[in-house]
C-alpha cells in the first residue's frame, strides 16, 4: 500500500512535467513552423507527433504513433511506451519481464528508433508494439479508463524510468498519450493484497488435495507444503505473521480433512482462486501442486490428471503448464506405459479425430525422442523413454 | 599391402572387415573364427578380461563380473556418459573403457593373422551426439587403433550396397538398420557411387536386446501364471531368449521347457504372443521411419528400396512393419549383420591416402563421392525481449548440408553492455527451452562500455566435412570476436589422456 501512495503522490507532479512537455513542445513547435515554414498554426499542429491504441484481435491491442516530432537537431531516439491507469493515476504492472522497467514489473516498451532528423516525421500510423490483455495488471479489475503515453528520449541519455517516473529528464524529446476505456481481466494489484491471505489458503487446499488424492500422505509431500507455508508466513508483515501462520494453519487442516472424506472441490476452490488471484497467485499454486507431485519421484496418473484439472479451471495457457509440468517430468519416474492411461499422460483429447490424434502423438514422439538424444543425464533420458513407450502405447491404440 | 579396415563397433555383436587386395571389402573373422563377436566383456581377475563369445556365455552364470551384467546396459547404450559406471573387482570401469577392451580384442585377433592395422574407421550410430562420437573416438585410440575417421552406421551400410550390390543403385533409399540395441533410419539418394545422405532419424534405446528382454518377460510371467513362482533369470536368461527369439523367426511356436528350482514348466510361446509384446518396440520404429519420410516429405512410394541392416531385421513382424509403410517387401541387398562393417571398410579406403592403396583399391574407391547432413540442430542462448528470459535460438538446422557456414545478426540487450555469454547448445529437435538442450561451450566475448543497447553481434557456425564445428562471436561495431572450434576442444583433450587406467573411476 505504502508503495501504492509514493505512485499517487509522484504521478501529480509528473502530470505536470509531462502535460508542459506534451502540448507546450508540440504548441512552440507548431508556432515555430508556422513562422517559418507558412501554413497555420491548426494545420501544423495536428501534424505533431501522437499515439494511439487499437484494439485488432480479441484479446490484442496495438499501439502506433505517426506525425512529426519537435526535434530541432539530429539525434538518436528512443521511444519508452508506458501505460498508466487513468482513473487512480498509477502505472500498470506487467506479467512479462520482456515488458517492464528493469527494476520493476511497472509496464514499459523501449523501443530504438534510430537516427531521426529534425523535420523527419511519420507521415502515417506506424504500429510499434502489442500488448495483450494478460500481459497488463490494472490497480483494479474490471472496467476502467487506460491512459498510454508515448515517451521519445535522446538515446545517449536515457530516462531510466522508475515505478513509473522518468529519473533523467534531460534526454526528452517529444511525448504524445492518448486515453481509452478499458477492461482490466486480471485481479487489479491494489485488489491482490486484500485477497491474498484468502488466496494463499485455497492454494494451500488445493495442494494437500493434490498430495492426499492417492488416499494418504507422503511425509515428503507434507513437507514441501510446509516449506511454501513457511515462506509465505515469512514474507508477510511482521504484525500480519501469526494471523498469517493461523490462516494457512487452518487450510491445511480443512484441506486435508477435506480429502480424508474424499471430498476436494477442486472445480469450487479453483473458481474462488480465479476470481482472488492474479497470474502471478496462479502460476504460484501450480508451481507448488507440481513440487508436490514431484516430490516423491513418482508422477502417479491421478496426481497429473489433479493438476491438469486445475490449470483448466483457473484458465492458465496449456503450453505453459506443459512446460512446467515437462521440467518437473525430467527427474520423475513415469507411469509403466502398458498400464498408463495413455490420454491422460499424453494430454490427448478423446474428442479429437484419429487423425488429429495421430498428429499429436507424432509430434510428442518427435519431441521425447530427441531430447533422449540430447538429454544431460541418465535420468532425463529415462524420463524421456518413458514418454516414447507412451507414445508407442498410444500408436498402439489410435496408429 | 598396407590394412585398412572397418570395425562395426555394435552393443551386442561388433564386426571386422578389411578392403582386399582386388579393392572389395571382406569380413574379417575373429579368433573363434566367427564373423561377429560379441560385444561383452568378462572380467576374470583385476586386470584379466576375456571379450567375445566366451565372455558372452559367461554373463549368464557370473554376471556380475560381466559387462553388460544385466540386459540393456550395454557400454554402447552409455557411450559419452560420466555417471555410468561398472564397477568390477573393485575397479570402476566406464562405458569408453569397456567399449576400449573390445575394440582392443578386435584389434588383436585381426593383427594375429594379418599383421598390423594401418587405418581404421569405426561406426556410430546416426543419432549418437557428440559426446558418445568422441567417446568412440577415444575408446579406439585407447585400443591403439589409428582412427582417422568416424562414420555414420546407415551411411556405411549404403556405402557397402553401393559397392557390392550386383545392380547399379539409383533413387531414394530407405537404410532400415535394427541392430541389437539402437534403431537407425536414414534415407538417401544413391546414383551409382554417388550417396548423398538426406537425413536420419533414430531411437536411442531400442534393438534386439529389448526384444530379447520382452520375451524374457513374458515367459516369466507365464511361468507365475502356471506355477504361483517368480522365475530367476538364472533359469531363463537373456541368452535363451535371444535363441529363443530366433526359433520364433523361423517358427509359428516354441516350447520352452524350464527346469528350475523354482518349479518345472513347459510353456508354449507363439509367434502371435512374441509379436504382442514387442509390438511397441517395433512401433518405436516404424514412427522413427515415418518421421524421417515426413521430414523430407516423401511419400513411402518415392522410395526405391529399403536396405535391411541389424539381425533385428530378420523378425517377422519388422518385417511385417516395414511392408505395412512400404506396401511391400524389402529386398535383402547383403548379409544385415555384415553391411556397416563392409562399408566401413570401404569409407576407410576412401578416406586414406592414394599412397596407401593399391591400383585396384584406388579404383575401387575413386569414384565414390559422399554428401552428408548435420543430424542435430546447433544453437545459441539468447535473451528473449518478449519475456526477458533466456532461451535456444538455432542456427544450424538439422539436416543441413555439410559443410555448411550460417550467421545470424543478433544484438546487445541493455545499454551499456560490456560482455556478451556466448553459450554454444546442441539438440535434436527445435529447442526455445534451455532445460532441454545439451550446452557444447561456454565463452565471453568483452565489449566497449557505453555504448547504447541494440549493437550487432553476427553469430556464425560452420560445419565442416569432417564433423567439425567452428563457432564465432563477433561485434560489428569494433570487429572483436572469439570463437571456438569444436573439434580442436576433442583433439586438446586427446592429449592428455593416453592410458586407459585414467578412464577408470576410483
Amino acid at each position: 500500500m505504502e508503495f501504492i501512495l509514493i505512485l499517487v503522490a509522484w504521478w501529480f507532479g509528473w502530470w505536470i512535467f509531462t502535460s508542459i512537455l506534451g502540448f507546450g513542445a508540440k504548441g512552440a513547435s507548431a508556432a515555430y513552423k508556422t513562422v517559418t515554414k507558412g501554413g497555420t498554426f491548426a494545420e501544423n499542429f495536428s501534424n505533431a507527433f501522437v499515439i494511439k491504441i487499437e484494439r485488432k484481435e480479441q484479446n490484442l491491442n496495438v499501439i502506433s504513433i505517426k506525425g512529426q516530432p519537435s526535434i530541432q537537431y539530429e539525434r538518436e531516439l528512443a521511444l519508452y511506451i508506458k501505460i498508466y491507469d487513468a482513473e487512480e493515476r498509477v502505472p500498470v504492472i506487467s506479467t512479462f519481464e520482456g515488458s517492464s522497467e528493469f527494476e520493476s514489473r511497472i509496464y514499459e516498451q523501449r523501443l530504438r528508433i534510430g537516427q531521426f532528423k529534425a523535420g523527419q516525421y511519420w507521415p502515417n500510423w506506424v504500429e510499434l508494439c502489442d500488448f495483450t490483455d494478460q500481459e497488463i495488471i490494472g490497480p483494479k479489475k474490471g472496467q476502467r479508463k487506460l491512459l498510454v503515453s508515448g515517451f521519445l528520449w535522446d538515446i545517449n541519455q536515457p530516462a531510466n524510468f522508475k515505478y513509473g517516473i522518468a529519473e533523467n529528464i534531460a534526454g526528452s524529446v517529444d511525448f504524445a498519450e492518448i486515453e481509452m476505456p478499458y477492461n482490466f481481466i486480471n485481479v487489479g494489484y491494489t485488489e491482490l493484497d486484500q485477497n491474498r491471505l484468502k488466496v494463499q489458503g485455497l492454494s494451500v487446499q488445493l495442494a494437500i488435495g493434490l498430495a492426499m488424492s492417492d488416499g494418504s500422505l507422503d511425509r515428503k509431500e507434507g513437507n514441501v507444503i510446509k516449506k511454501w507455508m513457511k515462506e509465505a508466513v515469512e514474507i508477510a508483515p511482521e504484525s500480519d505473521r501469526a494471523k498469517v501462520k493461523n490462516s494457512l494453519n487452518k487450510a491445511l487442516e480443512t484441506g486435508s480433512k477435506k480429502a480424508k472424506e474424499g471430498k476436494t472441490n477442486i472445480s469450487n476452490i479453483c473458481k474462488q482462486l480465479d476470481q482472488k488471484a492474479g497470474i502471478a497467485d496462479k502460476y504460484d499454486v501450480l508451481e507448488l501442486c507440481l513440487d508436490v507431485m514431484s516430490s516423491d519421484g513418482k508422477a502417479d496418473q491421478e496426481e497429473l490428471a489433479f493438476i491438469e484439472e486445475i490449470s483448466k479451471h483457473i484458465g492458465i495457457d496449456y503450453k505453459e503448464i506443459t512446460k512446467l509440468k515437462e521440467r518437473r517430468l525430467l527427474d520423475l519416474e513415469l507411469p509403466e506405459a502398458e498400464t498408463a492411461d495413455v490420454d491422460k499422460a499424453l494430454d490427448i483429447d478423446p474428442s479429437w479425430s484419429q487423425d488429429e490424434k495421430k498428429k499429436h502423438i507424432m509430434k510428442l514422439y518427435r519431441k521425447y525422442n530427441g531430447r533422449i538424444n540430447s538429454a544431460k543425464d541418465e535420468n532425463q533420458k529415462k524420463s524421456a523413454q518413458s514418454m516414447l513407450d507412451l507414445c508407442a502405447e498410444a500408436i498402439k491404440k489410435y496408429g | 599391402m598396407a590394412n585398412i579396415i572397418g570395425i562395426d563397433l555394435g552393443t551386442t555383436y561388433s564386426a571386422v572387415a578389411k578392403i582386399n587386395d582386388s579393392g572389395k571389402p571382406e569380413i574379417v573373422p575373429d579368433e573363434q573364427g566367427n564373423n561377429i563377436t560379441p560385444s561383452v566383456v568378462e572380467f576374470t581377475g583385476k586386470e584379466k578380461y576375456s571379450v567375445g563369445a566366451t565372455a558372452k556365455k559367461m554373463s549368464e552364470v557370473n554376471a556380475k563380473y560381466c559387462v553388460p551384467n544385466t540386459p540393456g546396459d550395454e557400454a554402447k547404450r552409455h557411450m559419452g556418459s560420466t555417471e555410468k559406471v561398472y564397477e568390477i573387482y573393485d575397479i570402476k570401469h566406464t562405458p569408453l573403457s569397456i567399449s576400449a577392451l573390445i575394440l582392443k580384442k578386435l584389434k588383436e585377433d585381426f593383427e594375429k593373422i594379418h599383421g598390423p592395422i594401418d587405418t581404421a574407421v569405426v561406426t556410430v550410430p546416426a543419432n549418437f551426439a557428440n559426446e558418445a562420437r568422441e567417446a568412440t573416438a577415444e575408446a579406439a585410440k585407447l585400443a591403439g587403433l589409428n582412427v582417422e575417421n568416424i562414420i555414420n552406421e546407415p551411411t556405411a551400410a549404403t556405402f557397402a550396397c553401393s559397392v557390392l550390390s550386383s545392380q547399379e543403385l539409383s533413387g531414394k533409399y530407405v537404410i532400415y538398420d535394427f541392430g541389437g540395441g539402437t534403431f537407425d533410419c536414414s534415407i538417401a539418394e544413391v546414383q551409382g557411387h554417388d550417396i548423398e545422405i538426406l537425413t536420419s532419424e533414430g531411437v536411442q534405446k531400442l534393438g534386439g536386446k529389448d526384444i530379447d528382454l520382452a520375451l524374457m518377460n513374458l515367459v516369466a510371467k507365464r511361468f507365475k501364471e502356471e506355477t504361483g513362482k517368480n522365475l530367476n533369470s538364472r533359469s531363463y536368461g537373456i541368452l535363451k531368449a535371444e535363441e529363443d527369439k530366433k526359433s520364433l523367426s523361423d517358427r509359428e511356436s516354441i516350447l520352452v521347457s524350464i527346469q528350475s528350482p523354482e518349479g518345472l514348466a513347459d510353456i508354449t510361446i507363439t509367434r502371435e504372443d512374441f509379436e504382442e509384446v514387442i509390438s511397441s518396440l517395433v512401433l518405436q520404429a516404424e514412427m522413427a521411419v515415418e518421421v524421417a519420410l515426413e521430414r523430407l516429405d516423401l511419400k513411402p512410394d518415392q522410395i526405391t528400396d529399403i536396405i535391411l541392416v541389424g539381425g533385428s531385421t530378420r523378425i517377422p513382424l519388422v518385417k511385417k512393419s516395414i511392408a505395412k509403410i512400404f506396401g511391400r517387401e524389402p529386398k535383402l541387398l547383403g548379409n544385415p549383420d555384415e553391411m556397416v562393417a563392409l562399408g566401413a571398410a570401404i569409407y576407410a579406403a576412401y578416406k586414406s591416402e592414394g599412397n596407401i592403396l593399391n591400383p585396384l583399391q584406388r579404383q575401387s574407391v575413386h569414384k565414390m563421392n559422399i554428401q552428408e547432413v548435420t543430424g542435430y540442430c546447433f544453437g545459441v542462448e539468447v535473451l528473449d525481449t518478449a519475456t526477458g528470459k533466456s532461451k535456444n535460438m538455432v542456427i544450424i538446422d538439422r539436416n543441413e548440408k555439410i559443410p555448411c557456414s550460417i550467421t545470424e545478426s543478433l544484438a546487445t540487450v541493455v545499454d551499456n553492455q560490456t560482455a556478451l555469454n556466448c553459450h554454444v547448445t546442441q539438440h535434436a529437435e527445435k529447442e526455445e527451452d534451455l532445460t532441454f538442450v545439451r550446452s557444447v561451450w561456454k565463452g565471453k566475448l568483452e565489449l566497449p562500455p557505453g555504448r547504447p543497447q541494440g549493437q550487432e553481434i553476427k553469430v556464425t557456425y560452420s560445419f565442416t566435412e569432417n564433423q567439425t564445428m567452428n563457432c564465432t562471436f563477433m561485434d560489428v561495431g569494433t570487429g572483436k570476436k572469439t570463437s571456438v572450434d569444436l573439434d580442436n576442444l576433442r583433439k586438446s583433450a586427446d592429449k592428455s589422456t593416453a592410458d586407459i587406467d585414467e578412464f577408470k573411476v576410483e
